[in-house]
């Protein structure tokens, strides 16, 4: 396995095009928190950050899951579309470890993403915010730590569930659709006051989870807005873990046994 | 060795390959000829596993080869020139294959030499003529030192002198004991190359035999290979030009 990791490795590092995908993802993000802080006029600059609800903004987090699922998913298309997938079968008929060892790949590459966007993001909007120093009341904050850890892990989970979409469907431009469908229109079409089980597939997509886990003191939810049961923070973490799970699930069955 | 046995895949009403059996030997070419559409490349996909047949069993020295966790060292293949990914360089596509299968780096500059490449490995293969391409496809093949060795329309773009190389090669890897197994529409290229024969038409086998058992069976005493294949394929044609009424 550890062979298999080292060549999806030389895979992902050898493109490019995925290379120069991951700096603009990482770039379309930070642009979106560093404009959120310049815009604001207000003299509560940075009360997100200091409330604990981090430093990523609702357009910021909505870029990772469009940008970062298509980067997923393009990991395993580009494959399918070059007719790579046949060579790399070939060389290893056990598909199952082949799909494990991208999911690895791409976990720890869009992980290491998120963790550089976040603490650039931080570093930017504590210098805009006027704030030369890091808040020490957030090393102990919980909400800010919960906030901090969403934020990141949003990265991974949009790439490896864009990673399962794009095995399923296997299309460059149906599989973008249906990432963007998916991670990013789907929880704007599933949204109601009156019915309770449209409001639960709400708060089931990562779109709401994420701005669950991201709430803090000063910008919290009331429980029982819009008259029905708010995402849990244990829900929402179910969420992120079940999204890319299933996801792969679906690739898996797929990818054993569909011919290439 | 590769033993076909009843093998069968159909997609919705088409049978592509029909209940085909042959046994490709080792120490030889042998060619595998058959009109456009007559079923040999999803032959050659069912005996790498990449396809699943419908009945039937295909093995390679006595297993199927999606029975292995990495395939490099029992079979080398190259079913199209095309198989890799345009922005990679050759050196990058083949050492995240040899890295897949435990090989060493050695292997990829080894391969690359054989084949002719070594100047253009640090390339893009999206830069590469269509002959450059069916080198690096061979390279990939070879990576493993397999027993077995199985090539889809090698000849495709390759120049004379490339033509020249490929057969001088495979003549060597067979008679290094190694199984060699090359799919092509150039008659007189076979004529030359193989040892034997797997014939097939509308997926149904034709003829599995010596190069001049096949050449026998011609109707003049003097018919060549392409007169003899034309003989016994005219009626397993689905495209022929000029039918117009």
């Amino acid at each position: 396995m550890t062979n298999l990791l080292r060549a999806e490795w030389i895979k992902i590092r050898s493109l490019r095009s995925f290379v120069a995908g991951l700096l603009l993802g990482a770039l379309g993000v930070l642009s979106c928190n560093v404009n959120a802080v310049i815009a604001d006029r207000s003299p509560h600059r940075g009360v997100r950050l200091l409330g604990g609800g981090g430093v990523f903004t609702n357009d910021a987090h909505i870029v990772v899951l469009y940008l970062f699922g298509s980067i997923g998913a393009m990991v395993m298309v580009s494959e399918y579309g070059s007719g790579l997938i046949r060579t790399t079968f070939t060389a290893v008929p056990a598909r199952t470890e082949v799909l494990a060892a991208k999911a690895i790949v791409v976990a720890a590459v869009t992980a290491f993403a998120g963790l550089v966007t976040y603490v650039v993001s931080l570093i930017v909007t504590l210098i805009l915010a006027g704030q030369h120093r890091f808040p020490s009341v957030l090393l102990h904050d919980a909400d800010f730590h919960r906030a901090m850890a969403a934020s990141i892990l949003l990265f991974p989970l949009s790439a490896l569930t864009g990673l399962g979409v794009g095995v399923v469907v296997r299309h460059t431009a149906t599989t973008i659709v249906a990432v963007s469908v998916l991670l990013v229109l789907l929880p704007t079409f599933v949204t109601s006051q009156k019915r309770a089980w449209v409001n639960d597939l709400h708060n089931a997509t990562p779109f709401a989870a994420w701005q669950r886990l991201t709430l803090g003191r000063l910008n919290g939810w009331r429980p029982g807005d819009g008259g029905f049961a708010n995402p849990t923070i244990g829900g929402s973490w179910l969420v992120y873990l079940l999204w890319p799970s299933i996801a792969l699930l679906l690739a898996l069955l797929a990818i054993r046994r569909r011919d290439v | 060795m590769i033993e076909a046995q009843e093998l069968t895949k159909r997609y919705g009403r088409t049978t592509a390959v029909d209940r085909l059996t042959f046994t490709i030997r080792p120490g030889h070419v042998t060619g595998f000829l058959g009109p456009n559409g007559s079923g040999k490349s999803t032959t050659l996909r069912l005996v790498l596993g990449l396809n699943a047949a419908d009945s039937g069993r295909v093995t390679v020295d006595g297993r199927a080869l999606r029975e292995h966790r990495r395939g490099l060292r029992h079979v080398g293949a190259s079913l199209d020139a095309n198989d890799a990914h345009g922005g990679r360089s050759a050196r990058d596509h083949l050492a995240a294959l040899a890295c897949s299968n435990g090989l060493s780096r050695r292997r990829v500059g080894d391969v690359l030499a054989e084949v002719g490449l070594e100047s253009a490995a640090r390339r893009r293969i999206g830069g590469f003529s269509l002959g450059m391409k069916q080198r690096l496809g061979i390279a990939g093949a070879l990576l493993g030192d397999p027993p077995v060795l199985i090539f889809d329309e090698p000849f495709n773009g390759l120049d004379a002198a490339g033509i020249v190389w490929i057969r001088g090669l495979f003549r060597r890897l067979a008679a290094e004991g190694r199984t060699v197994f090359v799919s092509s529409h150039l008659l007189s290229e076979m004529a030359q190359l193989a040892d034997r024969l797997v014939v097939i038409g509308r997926g149904a086998l034709i003829a599995d035999e010596t190069v001049e058992e096949f050449a026998a069976r011609g109707a003049a005493p003097s018919a060549s290979l392409e007169d003899v294949f034309m003989e016994l394929t005219a009626d397993r044609l689905d495209h022929r030009a000029g039918d117009t009424k």
